[in-house]
């Protein structure tokens, strides 16, 4: 039996790249003005797609690409079971793992040498019409290449990195995330860092959250969060004030990764909260970075949220708080089971760290200090445990670890070894982190 | 510091990689794949972007890859083209926006009986043919500096690349037909107010067996100018002594 699917792209979605100044007709020239697109015939297949990146359509379709690099569509019921996927184009790209949406149902994939832009100009479900939009930038000719990207910014452009460089001999190389956009006629150079850019996302408020690549370093993994100034992309001139720099925010310690490195960055909304989750493949685990701004500075938890069933390479929200994960071994709606017993919240208060766990704790057992480790870990290299003694609030979910030697500028280790919830279920992962800058 | 990929060698493994030629089956949902029976039809193709060494050895086709410090790139992205189960693989890159390579699969196979402790240094080169000189089109009136791709299109399953070079506006298409052997190569110049030029290496010239418009001087074929938007160039892929046996 057939499945047909709609395919839908809401305008509101991206604004970007309407302006498709190329003098090479489209096959099409007549392009459709509705939003809405043919039926695309789903049919039932065995074979499960290996997915290395994905872009939402709407709430229950996506397109993907492939290991190999060709875009697909795929359909899934409200609940993210896959009811089927087809190829959107048999082309395979020679693309790094982001996908974006433009609009006429294009996508903009990035290679390391080439910003793509694809189009269905026949309107019969089937890429046709490659353009490289990218191909040049500062130090093109020197090896300068594209590391991660491209993403949609709220301002109609197209974000993505470059691999550090010095614009001017003697000057420290630097990594750019810049924009384009189809208006200017040169790229904006966004935020400058030190260190590679490897993966990035951007959430709420221009919020963008970068992976840095620090491959000598294997006690961690850095990610930063910056927040990017709003842009105007009619100014013929890019605001040229107040560059921000993209510096190390959270380090997600390599024991909570598996020693594994994160690769993808997800926004998403959790009980109305924002949070970021961040793909392990290779561990299979997945982790949840709840960003939290303390004066200027960014800091925040850092948890295991799930081990994925199978690895996952790219995430993505669907809708409010539903994810859906592809990996080599197809797609996987990421829920975490309602009666899993496990820490949901970490945060640090005046008189000490406040735990919020997803069931009541066993009142015999979380009232023994023995129960928990508290470990501050200085970034000056400083570490040392601190004595907690626990208190148990009144709905039984949140225990705060009282202490007064909660320092700043470090990374505070949580553990909960043994502790279990009142049903006598063990946590699902016993430890949690907290950075806390010096502000 | 910079982020690499690997580049990969011409080899078997990027013949793999191309999902060509001996290459095994293609992730896609339950579509039977029809390759066409007739001779002139083109065959299903297998298009690929890969980055690849450069694998050129022609001083004057080696400009276009020529950085600031004298150092060569590498082919960034280069589309490979090929005949599924067929035995050429087209290599067109966007940098120099030209075909700059076919390659012959069954010479790339290691030849295990010929040298069955050589390894991989008795192979002989799989390269059928490697781009000599400049832009076919360089001679034409109006061409000139580098060209300057755009993006390409799929045409009934053809891939068409859509560049500038100078003043002109080209599309150039590539296929296959027959069983793998027969390359088409054709040249579309837009709007164009003169007769073009297409200048192509000796070896090159000897396997062309027919072209739809123009007149042959020597390595040169003038295209004129009621003709510059579509002239079809044909190749017969296949060595001499092999063309009577596949007739």
């Amino acid at each position: 039996m057939a499945h047909w699917i709609l395919i839908f792209v809401p305008l509101f979605r991206v604004t970007l790249l309407t302006a498709f100044s190329q003098e090479f007709e489209r096959l099409d020239a007549k392009i459709a003005t509705s939003q809405r697109r043919p039926f695309v015939e789903i049919s039932e297949q065995d074979i499960k797609p290996s997915v290395q990146a994905i872009a939402a359509i709407d709430n229950t379709n996506v397109f993907f690409l492939n290991k190999r690099g060709q875009a697909g569509v795929a359909k899934f019921s409200p609940g993210l079971s896959l009811i089927g996927w087809e190829l959107y184009s048999k082309v395979k790209l020679n693309a790094i793992g982001t996908l974006g949406l433009g609009p006429d149902y294009s996508l903009v994939t990035a290679s390391p040498f080439e910003v793509t832009q694809a189009f269905d100009t026949l309107g019969d479900g089937s890429l046709d019409f490659f353009e490289g939009i990218v191909r040049t930038w500062p130090g093109r000719k020197q090896g300068v290449t594209i590391t991660a990207g491209p993403v949609p910014d709220t301002a109609g452009r197209l974000l993505f990195a470059l691999s550090p460089h010095a614009t001017e001999d003697g000057e420290t190389p630097l990594a750019r995330l810049v924009a384009w956009h189809p208006d200017q006629d040169e790229l904006e150079t966004v935020t400058e860092s030190q260190l590679l850019i490897s993966s990035f996302a951007i959430g709420p408020n221009g919020l963008l959250a970068a992976r840095l690549s620090m491959p000598n370093y294997n006690e961690g993994f850095y990610i930063s969060l910056t927040e990017l100034n709003s842009s105007n992309p009619k100014a013929k001139e890019p605001a040229k004030a107040s560059l921000p720099q993209t510096l190390p925010s959270l380090l997600i310690p390599a024991e909570l990764t598996g020693g594994e490195e994160p690769t993808q960055i997800c926004f998403f909304t959790e009980g109305g909260v924002t949070k970021l989750i961040l793909t392990c493949p290779d561990s299979r685990e997945l982790i949840e970075v709840v960003p939290e701004k303390e004066e200027n500075l960014w800091q925040g938890a850092i948890l295991l949220r799930s081990l994925a069933p199978s690895p996952i390479e790219s995430v993505v929200e669907m809708s409010t708080g539903s994810l859906l994960g592809g990996g080599p071994d197809g797609f996987f709606p990421l829920e975490i089971p309602d009666d899993e017993f496990r820490i949901e919240k970490v945060a640090v208060a005046e008189d000490g760290v406040v735990l919020n766990f997803s069931k009541e704790v066993s009142r015999k057992q979380a009232v023994i200090d023995t129960f928990y480790s508290l470990d501050s870990i200085s970034f000056r290299g400083l570490n040392k445990t601190l004595e907690v003694t626990p208190v148990i609030e009144s709905d039984g979910k949140t225990v705060i670890l009282k202490t007064d030697e909660i320092g700043k500028g470090v990374v505070l280790k949580v553990s909960c070894e043994n502790l279990a919830s009142a049903s006598g279920d063990p946590l699902f992962s016993e430890t949690v982190f907290y950075t806390i800058h010096e502000g | 510091m910079t982020l690499t990929r690997p580049k990969i060698l011409l080899s078997a493994l990027m013949l793999g990689a191309l999902g060509v030629g001996y290459a095994g089956a293609e992730e896609s949902p339950g579509h039977e794949v029809e390759q066409p029976s007739s001779l002139s039809v083109p065959l299903l193709l297998d298009i690929s972007r890969l980055s690849l060494k450069n694998f050129l050895e022609d001083k004057s086709a080696l400009e276009a890859y020529r950085r600031p410090d004298e150092t060569i790139d590498d082919l960034e992205d280069a589309f490979t083209i090929g005949a599924i189960r067929g035995r050429y693989a087209l290599i067109w890159d966007a940098t120099a926006c030209r075909l700059v390579g076919v390659v012959d699969l069954k010479r790339s196979q290691p030849d295990a009986e010929a040298f069955p402790q050589s390894g991989a240094k008795n192979q002989t080169s799989p390269y059928h043919l490697l781009a000599e000189g400049f832009h076919p089109l360089a001679g034409s009136l109006g061409a000139f500096g580098k060209p300057l791709y755009f993006g390409f299109r799929i045409v009934d399953g053809i891939p068409e690349f859509l560049y500038y070079h100078g003043a002109l506006r080209v599309e150039e298409r590539l296929w296959l037909e027959g069983d793998g052997y027969i390359l088409k190569h054709r040249f579309t110049v837009k709007d164009s107010e003169n007769a073009i030029l297409l200048r192509f290496p000796e070896s090159w010239k000897a396997l062309i067996t027919g072209a739809s418009a123009g007149t042959w001087n020597g390595q040169t074929l003038s295209v004129p100018v009621e003709d510059a938007a579509e002239v079809v160039l044909t190749y017969n892929l296949l060595p001499k002594s092999e063309r009577e046996e596949a007739d």
